[in-house]
């Protein structure tokens, strides 16, 4: 099923892009769509996890929107630490516990803390986060729980 | 009036984008080690990709042509932490020590095996 349901997607998100539905363009994103899912169906581990419903990806949607609040400001501190004369960094690795349980929820955190830049989620293991800092300044955000109130909100309501 | 605004506008944020790409590619070049160098690489994922999609999608005005570019941000936020995780992954399972500062503890002492059925 879901590799039929990976298809369908990709599919369509051809149809988004190429705005055609001209012979050709049906039949090459119907083999391109198809060969990427046949080919990445095998990879595709089994979470362990609910598929995600349609509110909840609408929601995630919404939240990669707001990621861009957070994004914005830690970029531009980066880009300010990559344009001073002298590179003063003080790099740091910290070990981050996340209190949320869903297997999504914990690749959505870990994916927001490695967008956002000064941090790099490094490894996800079971609830346990290692992240390298440019600064420990930019670990400040992870430590306050702000990214993961807002998933838990989202993907683990009844937490 | 209000289109002379947003061209000015448009162009704007692309020169922006454009010149947070050049400094993402020279953070790749100044900072000391490979993690570290990620970093420098994200901002060309993140200021730099948006400011560009942005400028593009004030040219293109309300049309299926701004849903394809917030379409294509959406993929690239989606993908860009997925490739670069990876990446940094595969340093530390290939035991690339960071430079780090004196008081924080080593990569080492976090590193876990990957698990076999990869």
């Amino acid at each position: 099923m879901r590799p039929i349901s990976l298809i369908a997607g990709l599919f369509g998100f051809w149809l988004v892009l190429t705005a055609g539905l001209g012979p050709w363009s049906v039949v090459l994103g119907l083999f391109l769509a198809g060969g990427i899912g046949v080919a990445a169906a095998r990879l595709l581990a089994d979470p362990g996890d609910r598929p995600l419903s349609a509110g909840e990806l609408v929601g995630l949607t919404g939240y990669m929107f707001r990621l861009v609040g957070f994004i914005l400001p830690a970029a531009w501190q980066v880009v300010r630490l990559v344009m001073h004369r002298r590179i003063d960094i003080d790099p740091v690795v910290i070990e981050h516990r996340t209190r949320l349980r869903r297997p999504f929820a914990r690749v959505a955190l870990a994916n927001s803390i490695t967008l956002t830049p000064g941090t790099h989620c490094v490894d996800l293991d079971g609830d346990q986060l290692t992240i390298h800092c440019l600064e420990p300044r930019f670990a400040e955000p992870i430590f306050e729980g702000i990214l993961e109130e807002r998933l838990a909100r989202l993907l683990e309501p009844k937490s | 009036m209000l289109d002379w605004a947003v061209n000015l506008l448009s162009w704007f944020l692309l020169l922006t984008g454009g010149v947070f790409g050049v400094i993402g590619g020279l953070g790749l070049i100044r900072f000391p080690d490979f993690y570290s160098r990620l970093h420098g690489a994200g901002v060309t994922d993140t200021l730099c990709a948006i400011c560009i999609v942005f400028g593009l999608a004030l040219q293109s005005g309300i049309s299926l042509l701004t849903l394809k570019l917030l379409l294509i941000l959406l993929f690239l936020l989606f993908t860009a932490p997925t490739a670069s995780h990876a990446l940094a992954r595969a340093a530390m399972v290939d035991e690339v020590e960071p430079l780090l500062d004196e008081q924080s503890e080593s990569l080492a002492s976090h590193r876990r095996e990957p698990p076999s059925n990869i």
